[in-house]
């Protein structure tokens, strides 16, 4: 049965628990993906989303300049509006349990070893992975 | 898998110069979560609750007191479409819409009939597939099993102990599962238990461990087909199965007692994995 191990990139984008929402969205935009990992000492916090940031941001019928707003992200901790209940599992979990926890959950889950965090399984990773054993040859 | 097999039909329909607080409250009641958005007689995409969240007042109290209600209620539903929506043709196959979803990461695409939109597929819909794909090639098995027996005749062992076993046992090899076999002894030093060194009656108490290290061993059937390993542990019988099952992974812990006892009543409770009570 194939685990999450085989879906965990080299390095999963993460915070510190003191980063802003402007780090946050800088990390995003780098890294792209729907989350950045929240960490404190090396222990995993929580989860900033990618949906969170954008409704952070101010709409469009706001009245401050580009600049103000910027200005207030680079002052609001990335706690402010990070998810603490996140669900984790390890390594050794099956694909289909986490893809059943993703889609239940409606956000990514962690994925910690003694108690570190070592990646993130997102839904681009789950539809890879339906690209994948759909186009597989197996008969069925 | 050919997605008309996943897609579903949403029933709501808005306009794009629609207001989005009004859009808001009907997607607020649409049971599929999306509303089919048309410009000018064609569907151009999908409304979801993120893309109202990402294009309405800030969710942060500083920022949205700069959103005034006034000039928030003039934003349209046009205002909240994040890029082209994803479209896809009828006979398209799931393998085929995840990568247009990835690669363009969007989380719902129009499956089109010809010129019309006949349906939705969200990426709720193809983790449901890939679950069911994956459980159907390769079914959910319990790979570790943590059965507490006591072997000893006076304590509660015989016929009891030998059921607990055998089921156990039958679950392990019909799973393939690795199964530890753990004797609690409630009277035993911790630091005996763990090979430490201790004074007083520690011959008495390191005869009795050997003895029932024996005992356990002599319960493991031979010829079986799983993986049987076996443990003595020290101490009160709930924490002893937890701390066990914790360090073994456990899946599943199958013990004896009767299912309202309260010693079975606390290991359910506590434990990270059911247990099966015999």
């Amino acid at each position: 049965m194939e685990t999450v191990s085989t879906l965990l990139g080299y390095d999963t984008p993460a915070v510190d628990a003191d980063a802003t929402l402007v780090d946050a969205e800088t990390v995003l935009r780098a890294r792209g993906g729907d989350a950045v990992a929240v960490e404190r000492g090396g222990r995993f916090r929580g989860l900033v989303l990618a949906d969170d940031l954008a409704a952070a941001r101010p709409s469009m019928a706001t009245t401050l300049t580009f600049g103000e707003v910027n200005g207030a992200l680079m002052r609001i901790p990335v706690t402010a509006i990070m998810r603490r209940d996140v669900a984790t599992i390890a390594l050794e979990t099956p694909i289909a349990e986490a893809a059943r926890l993703v889609r239940d959950t409606g956000t990514p889950v962690a994925v910690l070893a003694g108690g570190s965090l070592v990646g993130l399984v997102v839904p681009p990773d789950l539809l890879a992975a339906l690209e994948r054993v759909e186009e597989d040859p197996r008969p069925e | 898998m050919p997605i008309k097999t996943l897609m579903r039909s949403p029933s709501g329909v808005v306009e794009a110069t629609e207001s989005l607080a009004i859009a808001t409250r009907r997607l607020a009641s649409e049971p599929d979560g999306c509303l089919l958005v048309r410009n000018r007689g064609r569907v151009v995409g999908v409304l979801t609750m993120a893309d109202v969240r990402a294009a309405g007042p800030s969710t942060i109290p500083t920022l949205a007191a700069y959103e005034s209600p006034s000039l928030t209620a003039h934003l349209t539903v046009a205002d909240a479409l994040r890029g082209e929506g994803v479209v896809v043709p009828l006979n398209a196959a799931a393998a085929d819409v995840a990568r247009a979803l990835r690669t363009r990461q969007q989380r719902v695409a129009l499956v089109a009939d010809g010129a019309d939109v006949v349906g939705v597929v969200t990426t709720e819909d193809l983790l449901s597939a890939l679950t069911e794909r994956l459980e159907r090639d390769s079914p959910p098995r319990l790979a570790r099993l943590l059965v507490a027996v006591s072997p000893s005749p006076t304590v509660g062992g015989g016929r009891g102990t030998r059921t607990v076993l055998d089921i156990g046992l039958e679950i392990g090899r019909r799973h393939g599962a690795t199964v530890t076999l753990l004797h609690v002894m409630r009277r035993l030093s911790p630091r005996i238990a763990e090979g430490l060194p201790v004074g007083g009656d520690s011959d008495v108490q390191r005869w009795r461990l050997a003895g029932a290290r024996a005992s356990l061993a002599r319960l493991v059937p031979t010829g079986i087909e799983t993986t049987v390993r076996t443990a003595v542990r020290a101490g009160e019988v709930v924490d002893a199965v937890l701390a066990v099952a914790a360090e073994t992974l456990a899946d599943l812990i199958v013990m004896g007692g009767r299912r309202g006892s309260a010693l079975v009543r606390e290991t359910i409770c506590r434990a990270r994995c059911p247990v099966l009570a015999v």
